[in-house]
C-alpha cells in the first residue's frame, strides 16, 4: 500500500509539473507578444478588423453558394417554377458578386479567385489592343499577331513581319 | 491507483479553474499568451482526467474495495464485462465519467473551431472563442468541484470490506452500456452549442451595427452531435426497459426519462432553425434563446437525476447534490438569458420572412409545435412538485394527460415533416406545393382508405399511419426525383458511351443514388433521419393502439392462447451464481393457424434472476421479433410447486422503433459528414471579338 501511495504521489508530481510545462509554454516561447500589456493593448474587434470581416464575407459567399446548390437542386426537382428559379438565382449570383468584390477589393480573395482575375484581365487586355496589318495598314487585333493568323482585309499574316506590338497590360493587382 | 485518481482529480480542477479565468483575462487584455495558455490547460486537462478515468476504471478491475466507490457499485462475482457499467453506476462515477467527456468534446470542439472564431485577424485573443473556452471551462470546473468536494469516486473506506455490495442488477444489461453514456454525453454536451453563442454575443462589442453568424456552423455540428447522442440516448433507455423491466412498455413518462426528453425537442428545434440562420441570417434571437432553454432543461435533467424532489427509477437515489444542481440550474438559466437580453439589439435578423409559405415558416411552425410539447413535458412534470407546494397534496401526472396533450401535437409535426421538405427557400407558390404534394397525399390517402376497409377505426391510429405514410412517400418520391434528374445529367456526361446489360441498368441509378446523397449529404442525411423518426412513429402507433396482453400463471405441460399465438409452459430450472439465483423457464411458441393447426415458431427461454444482496428480482423477456411484431413473454413471479407466471405481449411494429436507432446515426453521420472546400469554377472562355473599333 506504501509503495502505491508513493507511485501515485510520483505520477501526480509527474502530471502537475507536465501541466506547468503545458501552460506556461506560451509565456516563454520566443514569439509571445503581449504577456503584461496593459488593457489598452486590446486588439482589434472582430467589427473593425478587416480580416474578420473577410472571414465573415468568406463565410456568407460560401452560404450564399450553398443556397444556389439547394437552388439548383429544387428546380431540378421541380419544387421550384422555371420564373422563381430564376428570379433566385438571379437574386443569389448577386449576393456572391457582392461577396467575390468585397474579396477581391480587401485583398484577401482566396489565390484561386485572384488567378482567375488576373487572367481575366490579361484576355481582356489582349482583345482590347490593336494594331496595324504590315501589308494594308489596316487596324486588326493584336492577338492575330500571337496566333500569326491572317489579317482579315488583305489575309497576310499578321506576325510575320515585325510582331506586334504588346498586348496592353491589365491593371496592377 | 485510488490516490493517483484524487491527485489527478484534483490538478483537473485547478487546470480547468485556470482555463476558465484566464481564457476571459486573456480576451479582455488582448494577450494572445493567456488565451493559448488557457487553451493549453484545457487540453491538458482531458489527459489529466484520462488519467484519473483510468484509475477508477483500474480500481474496479482490480476489486480495489478500499475505494467506497467500488465496494458500493462491484463486487468479486461481478464479471469484469460490467467494469464500465460500474464506472457510471453511482453518482461519483458518473459525475467524472461527465467531466471527461465534457473536457474531452470541449477540446475537440475548440480545436476545431473555424478561424473566424478562433483568430479572425491572426491574433489567438480577437475571435470570440476565448469566451467560448471560458464558458465551457466554467462548466467543467462546476462538475469537477462536485466531483472532487461532494462526490469524491476516490473517497477511502477505513477498513476493507472482504467483498463489495454489487452492481445494481438492473444495469447489468447491454443497453447500459451505451444508454447512460450517450445521455450524459448529450446533456452535458449541449454546453457546447451553448458556449459558441454565448462567446460570439460576448465578443461582440455593444457598438457593432449588428450581430454576425461565425457561431453558426460550429453550433450547428455540436447541435446534431448532442441531438444524436441524446436520441441514441433515449432509444436505447426505451429498449433496456422493455427487455429488462418486465413490464412490457418502453416509455413511461418518468421524470427523469422526460428530463433527457425536453431538451431533445428543444434541440431538434434548434438544429432546424440554424439552418434558417445560416441560409437567410433569420431567427437570430431564436436561436440563441432556443440553445440556451436546451441548456437550462438539460441542467434541470441533471437535477432531477442527481436528487431532485421526484423519484425515479433512473435516478442515483437519495443524494445530497440537489441543491447544488439545483443553484447550477438557476445560474445556468439565468446568466445566459441576461447575456441575451443585454445583447438583444444586436440580435437583429438580417432579412425578413417573405412568405408564410416557404421553408423558414414551416420551420418556425415546427419549432412551435415542438416547444410546445417541451413545455406540456415540464408541466407534467413538475406539476406534481407544484400540487405538494400549493395543495399538501401531490398530484402525480401520468400517461393519459401526455397522450391527451402531447399526441395531437406530435402529429401536427410529423404533418410538417412531411410538409417542409417539400418547399423550397424563400418563397412557395401554391402551383408548385400541390405539385409536390399530389403524390404524397394521395399515398396517404389510399393507405387511409386501406385501413379503414381493413376495419381500422381508431382516429389516432388511422392519423399515424396515414401521416407515416405522407411524409414515408414525400421522402421516396423526393430521391426518386432526385435520382432521375442526376442520372439525366449523366447521361447527358456521357453521352456517346455505350453502357449495355443488365448490371449496367442497375448500376445507373444505384450510382445515380449515391452521388445524390453524396452531393446533398445534409439535406438527404435529413430526409434518412426523417424516416427513421417514421420508424419510431410507427412503433409507437403499433404498441400505443393495437397491443394485446395477458397475465398468467401456468404449470408445466400448461399451454394458453394470446393472439394467434399459443405458448406451452415446459418446465423451469433454477442456476445458482455468486449472487443471484436465476430461475430459466423453457416455454414453446405455437403461431395457430385459421383452421385450427399449429406450428412450433420457436422455444424461448425467458429469465428471472433474485439478487439477495439487494433484495431484488431482475427479469429478462424472451421476445421474438418480427417487423410485424413481437411476441413477449417476461417471468413475473415462480413458485415453489414449479408453476410460474407470465406476463405475455404481442407488440404491433416495435421492431421499427429498435431499427430507427442505427438508421437515425447513420443519418446523422451522413449529414455531419465534412464537405470539402469549394473551389471557385473557372470564368468561361470566350472567343475574342473580332469586331472593329469605331473609332481607331
Amino acid at each position: 500500500m506504501e509503495g502505491q501511495a508513493i507511485f501515485a504521489i510520483l505520477v501526480g508530481a509527474a502530471l502537475a509539473v507536465f501541466s506547468l510545462i503545458m501552460v506556461g509554454y506560451p509565456f516563454f516561447r520566443g514569439n509571445a507578444p503581449d504577456f503584461g500589456e496593459p488593457p489598452t493593448a486590446r486588439p482589434p474587434e472582430p467589427s473593425s478588423a478587416p480580416e474578420a470581416d473577410d472571414a465573415g464575407v468568406a463565410a456568407s459567399l460560401e452560404s450564399v453558394y450553398d443556397s444556389i446548390d439547394t437552388l439548383e437542386l429544387e428546380y431540378q426537382l421541380g419544387n421550384v417554377p422555371e420564373s422563381q428559379y430564376r428570379e433566385q438565382l438571379q437574386a443569389y449570383r448577386l449576393e456572391a458578386a457582392a461577396a467575390v468584390k468585397a474579396q477581391l477589393e480587401s485583398g484577401a480573395a482566396p489565390p484561386e479567385l485572384v488567378l482567375e482575375r488576373e487572367v481575366l484581365e490579361a484576355r481582356a487586355g489582349i482583345r482590347s489592343a490593336w494594331q496595324s496589318c504590315p501589308q494594308c495598314d489596316a487596324p486588326v487585333p493584336a492577338y492575330l499577331a500571337l496566333s500569326r493568323g491572317p489579317c482579315p482585309h488583305c489575309g497576310a499574316p499578321v506576325g510575320d513581319t515585325g510582331g506586334p506590338t504588346p498586348p496592353q497590360p491589365g491593371p496592377e493587382l | 491507483m485510488g490516490d493517483l485518481g484524487a491527485i489527478t482529480l484534483w490538478i483537473a480542477l485547478a487546470l480547468s479553474a485556470y482555463s476558465a479565468v484566464a481564457s476571459v483575462a486573456g480576451k479582455l487584455r488582448g494577450s494572445a499568451a493567456l488565451v493559448e495558455s488557457a487553451q493549453a490547460a484545457m487540453y491538458t486537462t482531458v489527459a489529466v482526467l484520462f488519467v484519473s478515468t483510468l484509475s477508477l476504471v483500474t480500481a474496479f478491475i482490480g476489486r480495489d474495495f478500499e475505494i467506497a466507490y467500488v465496494a458500493r457499485h462491484s463486487e468479486l462475482a461481478m464479471p469484469d464485462r460490467y467494469t464500465w457499467v460500474a464506472f457510471y453506476a453511482g453518482n461519483e462515477g458518473s459525475l467524472l465519467y461527465i467531466a471527461m467527456v465534457l473536457s474531452a468534446m470541449a477540446a475537440v470542439a475548440v480545436w476545431r473551431a473555424p478561424r473566424q472564431l478562433a483568430a479572425p485577424s491572426g491574433h489567438p485573443a480577437s475571435g470570440s472563442l476565448p469566451y467560448t473556452t471560458g464558458i465551457l471551462m466554467l462548466i467543467l470546473t462546476f462538475f469537477l468541484a462536485v466531483t472532487a468536494v461532494m462526490a469524491n469516486p476516490f473517497e477511502k473506506l477505513p477498513f476493507i470490506p472482504a467483498d463489495g455490495e454489487g452492481i445494481n442488477p438492473l444495469l447489468t444489461h447491454f443497453g447500459m452500456f451505451l444508454h447512460p453514456p450517450a445521455l450524459m454525453a448529450g446533456l452535458v454536451g449541449i454546453s457546447i452549442p451553448l458556449a459558441f453563442a454565448l462567446g460570439s454575443l460576448l465578443a461582440r462589442p455593444s457598438t457593432a451595427s449588428g450581430y454576425g453568424d461565425e457561431w453558426v456552423d460550429a453550433g450547428r455540428f455540436w447541435g446534431i452531435i448532442t441531438w444524436a447522442l441524446l436520441a441514441s440516448g433515449l432509444l436505447l433507455g426505451s429498449w433496456w426497459a422493455y427487455t429488462i423491466l418486465g413490464w412490457g412498455g418502453y416509455w413511461f413518462w418518468d421524470p427523469v426519462e422526460n428530463a433527457a426528453f425536453m431538451p431533445w425537442l428543444v434541440l431538434t428545434a434548434f438544429i432546424h432553425c440554424i439552418m434558417v440562420q445560416k441560409r437567410r441570417g433569420m431567427f437570430r434571437m431564436w436561436n440563441i434563446a432556443l440553445v440556451n432553454v436546451a441548456f437550462g432543461m438539460a441542467l434541470y435533467g441533471m437535477f432531477m437525476n442527481r436528487g431532485g424532489s421526484v423519484p425515479s427509477v433512473h435516478s442515483f437515489g437519495a443524494s445530497s447534490l440537489g441543491w447544488v444542481f439545483l443553484t447550477f440550474l438557476a445560474i445556468g438559466v439565468i446568466v445566459p438569458f441576461v447575456i441575451f437580453f443585454w445583447r438583444y439589439p444586436l440580435l437583429k435578423s438580417a432579412q425578413n420572412l417573405d412568405s408564410m409559405l416557404s421553408r423558414e415558416a414551416a420551420f418556425l411552425v415546427n419549432n412551435l409545435l415542438l416547444l410546445a410539447i417541451a413545455f406540456v413535458t415540464l408541466w407534467g412534470t413538475v406539476y406534481p412538485l407544484i400540487s405538494r407546494l400549493t395543495s399538501g397534496e401531490e398530484i402525480t401526472v401520468a400517461r393519459p394527460f401526455y397522450d391527451q396533450v402531447n399526441g395531437p401535437l406530435m402529429l401536427g409535426l410529423v404533418f410538417l415533416m412531411g410538409v417542409g421538405p417539400m418547399l423550397p427557400w424563400r418563397r412557395a407558390n401554391w402551383a408548385s406545393v400541390r405539385r409536390a404534394l399530389t403524390i404524397p397525399a394521395a399515398a396517404a390517402a389510399a393507405v387511409a382508405v386501406l385501413l379503414l376497409i381493413l376495419g381500422l377505426r381508431q382516429p389516432y391510429a388511422l392519423a399515424g399511419f396515414t401521416l407515416a405514410a405522407f411524409v414515408a412517400s414525400g421522402i421516396l418520391m423526393e430521391w426518386y426525383r432526385g435520382v432521375r434528374a442526376r442520372m439525366r445529367s449523366e447521361r447527358m456526361g456521357t453521352r456517346g458511351r455505350k453502357t449495355t446489360g443488365a448490371l449496367a441498368a442497375l448500376r445507373a441509378p444505384v450510382s445515380a443514388f449515391g452521388g445524390l446523397i453524396w452531393a446533398n449529404r445534409p439535406r438527404y442525411g435529413g430526409y434518412i433521419v426523417h424516416l427513421s423518426v417514421i420508424m419510431v412513429a410507427l412503433g409507437i402507433v403499433g404498441t400505443s393502439f393495437f397491443n394485446t396482453q395477458k397475465d398468467v400463471v401456468l404449470s408445466p405441460g400448461e399451454t394458453t392462447a394470446i393472439e394467434n399465438y399459443e405458448i406451452r409452459y415446459l418446465g423451469t430450472t433454477q442456476a445458482i451464481y455468486g449472487n443471484r439465483t436465476e430461475f430459466i423457464s423453457s416455454v414453446e411458441v405455437y403461431r395457430l393457424a385459421p383452421d385450427g393447426t399449429k406450428e412450433l415458431l420457436d422455444t424461448i427461454s425467458p429469465n428471472r434472476a433474485f439478487y439477495p444482496s439487494f433484495n431484488m428480482a431482475s427479469t429478462r423477456a424472451a421476445i421474438r421479433s418480427t417487423p410485424v411484431e413481437d411476441f413477449y413473454v417476461v417471468p413475473s413471479e415462480n413458485l415453489p410447486d414449479g408453476d410460474a407466471g407470465f406476463r405475455i405481449l404481442v407488440n404491433p411494429l416495435i421492431w421499427w422503433m429498435w431499427v430507427a436507432g442505427p438508421v437515425m446515426v447513420l443519418g446523422t453521420v451522413i449529414a455531419l459528414w465534412p464537405e470539402p472546400a469549394r473551389v471557385p469554377a473557372p470564368a468561361p472562355i470566350r472567343a475574342p471579338t473580332t469586331s472593329r473599333p469605331t473609332a481607331a
